[in-house]
């Protein structure tokens, strides 16, 4: 299953917000007297490039998000140049969160994240929808009380 | 021995009234060491009287801690609830009621600081599975009686619940044997020649000879350093680890160990998630090995020493006795019998020093990585305690079509990863080990190992 397409509007719109604070911290530091005038030019520049760039990775890196209910585990694979690949069986699922911010919200998505014993086990998916979010949680929590495993 | 449950279900009970002159004890002179080292130079101003009022000041003190202390103690009840929890109250201004679930149960120490020590009394610790703070210290019991409470413990834990008769411990022997004990001159020479200390008091003896050479004062300054905290974690090591003794006992793995505080560490079967087995550099020839171990609720929050006691399996050992413990832990599961699979070639573009140690493998009940060319590190994780599998792939080990799996555990000083295996068996092995795990999760019963009649607590009043 992929996630929706509107998690690459939100993170476009999470990442303008932070161009814009950006922006405006070079405007007030050019209009600092003692400041050379390359600084906040290279600071524009450099932050405006980055934008483009995110703006147009984000795309591919949406859809490289995606997992799968399966019998007994759940897969979630994500990542373009680091690329990862969890699986979580049921049985060790201890807390399911759902969460979603003010972005998210209004653009209708949410965060689905598995937690287990092992701090390291990262498994969450973004960009969900939230009637698709929470069906998927209510599932997962149902098959990780049949199947608990304790520790 | 023959042993009788002194604990009823339901009473509550208090700690040992001694609790606080052991609490406070161990303050007066403390404070005095302190105040002679800090505050020398009172006795040029004030003259002959900063001798009596110092002493004045750490007796005000302690008496303080006194009384504190017998407030706290007051408020101090424990007891086993009808639930088959095992609850705490404390707290003077705030009430801490604490449920700690005998069912997960991870591990129940027996500590004596010095001072308890001489006067016959333990301090209990019981840690349970949970993130945070999952445990529950309960300071002062006598000697006996936690022996006592831990024995009845780890026994509620273990037969509090309905279980198949069968699937009962094989070594129902209540007598303890010694697997493993550890001589001070091997201890001792094994924390000289770790990587870490050995390199930095080598370096010592470069600066010392250097300096001599030149005679000139560059880096003596260094010397406090790197010869200063070796030498405070060899002698604090030292201590922790003195007279280490692992025996077998019917609960579990005891661990008995330390100098001046004594601690006896029992964890019962089925509560190891991994082991890491290490071979620093300096200690092949001898042939040693340490095994540190992740329990879920120790070791995560880094309380100094106690950590790092807590998650020691074995300080130093030769492998034969490393593999004995090991087998005590993961039953039927044999190390040597392990085929070990060694990465490709083209690791070593990534991994150019340890790639041709590098390896996994896996039996039955076990999943094995290796790792590491100047300290070695072998780990080992049963499948049973499998928590989540990842597969992860950075660019560079893209190019070379590499990936490396990790086998998540709970948190602790063991992490388990094959690392750089090609890209495609990587996959392969996330794959079979979450099926693996699956099975060995369905059929493992090694953490309620005793039937209820086995419990020696059955109908005992």
């Amino acid at each position: 299953m992929r996630v929706s397409p509107r998690l690459t509007l939100a993170r476009r719109l999470t990442s303008t917000l932070v161009l814009i604070v950006v922006l405006v911290g070079a405007t007030v530091l050019a209009m600092i007297p003692d400041v050379p005038r390359w600084l906040p030019l290279t600071v524009v520049i450099v932050s405006c490039g980055g934008y483009a760039w995110f703006a147009w990775y984000v795309g591919r890196r949406t859809r490289s998000w995606g997992y799968a209910e399966r019998a007994e585990d759940l897969l979630v694979t994500r990542g373009i140049m680091f690329r990862r690949l969890v699986i979580v069986p049921y049985g060790r699922m201890q807390i399911v969160d759902l969460a979603a911010g003010p972005i998210d919200r209004k653009l209708g998505i949410a965060t689905l994240q598995l937690h287990t014993a092992a701090a390291t086990t990262d498994a969450k998916i973004p960009g969900l929808e939230p009637e698709v979010a929470a069906a998927l949680r209510d599932r997962l929590a149902a098959l990780g009380e049949q199947r608990a495993a304790g520790l | 021995m023959s042993i009788t449950s002194s604990h009823e279900t339901g009473r509550k009970y208090k700690l040992h009234p001694l609790t606080p002159v052991v609490t406070a004890a161990p303050v007066l002179p403390g404070m005095l060491v302190a105040l002679i080292a800090f505050g020398g130079g009172g006795i040029r101003s004030m003259g002959l009287w900063a001798v009596p009022s110092a002493i004045g000041l750490a007796l005000l003190l302690t008496l303080l801690v006194l009384v504190i202390s017998y407030f706290s103690w007051r408020r101090f009840e424990y007891w086993f609830d009808d639930a088959g929890d095992f609850r705490v109250d404390s707290g003077i201004l705030y009430r801490n009621e604490r449920r700690l679930q005998l069912s997960r149960l991870q591990s129940v120490d027996v500590v004596q600081p010095l001072v308890a020590r001489i006067v016959g009394m333990a301090s209990l610790r019981i840690e349970v599975a949970g993130s945070g703070d999952s445990k529950a210290v309960l300071s002062y019991l006598t000697a006996a009686e936690a022996d006592q409470l831990r024995l009845e413990i780890v026994s509620r834990s273990a037969g509090g619940r309905i279980v198949d008769p069968k699937s009962s411990s094989p070594q129902a022997d209540p007598s303890e044997s010694v697997l493993a004990s550890v001589s001070p001159a091997d201890l001792g020479i094994s924390l000289l020649l770790r990587s870490s200390t050995a390199g930095l008091l080598a370096l010592t003896v470069l600066i010392v000879g250097m300096t001599f050479l030149t005679s000139g004062v560059t880096g003596v300054a260094l010397i406090p350093f790197t010869g200063g905290i070796p030498l405070v974690m060899i002698i604090s090591e030292f201590a922790v680890f003195f007279g280490f003794t692992a025996t077998h006992s019917r609960d579990g793995i005891r661990l008995h160990h330390g100098l001046l505080q004594t601690q006896v560490q029992t964890v019962p079967p089925g509560r190891v998630s991994a082991v890491d087995f290490i071979e620093p550099f300096l200690w092949r020839r001898k042939g040693w090995v340490r095994i540190r171990m992740t329990v879920a609720g120790i070791g995560k929050t880094d309380d100094g020493s106690g950590g790092l006691s807590q998650s020691t399996l074995l300080p130093v050992a030769t492998w034969d006795v490393a593999r004995e413990i090991f087998a005590q832990i993961v039953p039927g599961s044999n190390l040597d019998e392990i085929t070990l699979t060694s990465v490709h070639r083209r690791a070593r573009w990534r991994a150019p020093i340890q790639w041709s140690r590098l390896a996994w493998g896996y039996d039955s009940s076990v999943f094995v990585a290796r790792r590491g060319r100047i300290t070695r590190h072998l780990t080992v994780v049963p499948h049973a305690r499998t928590q989540s599998v990842r597969v992860m792939q950075g660019p560079y080990s893209r190019w070379l079509d590499l990936a490396s799996v990790y086998v998540d555990v709970p948190p602790g000083p063991v992490s388990v990863a094959a690392l750089y295996c090609p890209a495609e068996a990587g996959r392969n092995i996330a794959q079979s080990q979450a099926d693996r795990a699956r099975l060995a999760r369905s059929t493992d019963r090694s953490t309620h190992w005793a039937s209820p009649d086995a419990s020696p607590f059955k109908g005992s009043s």
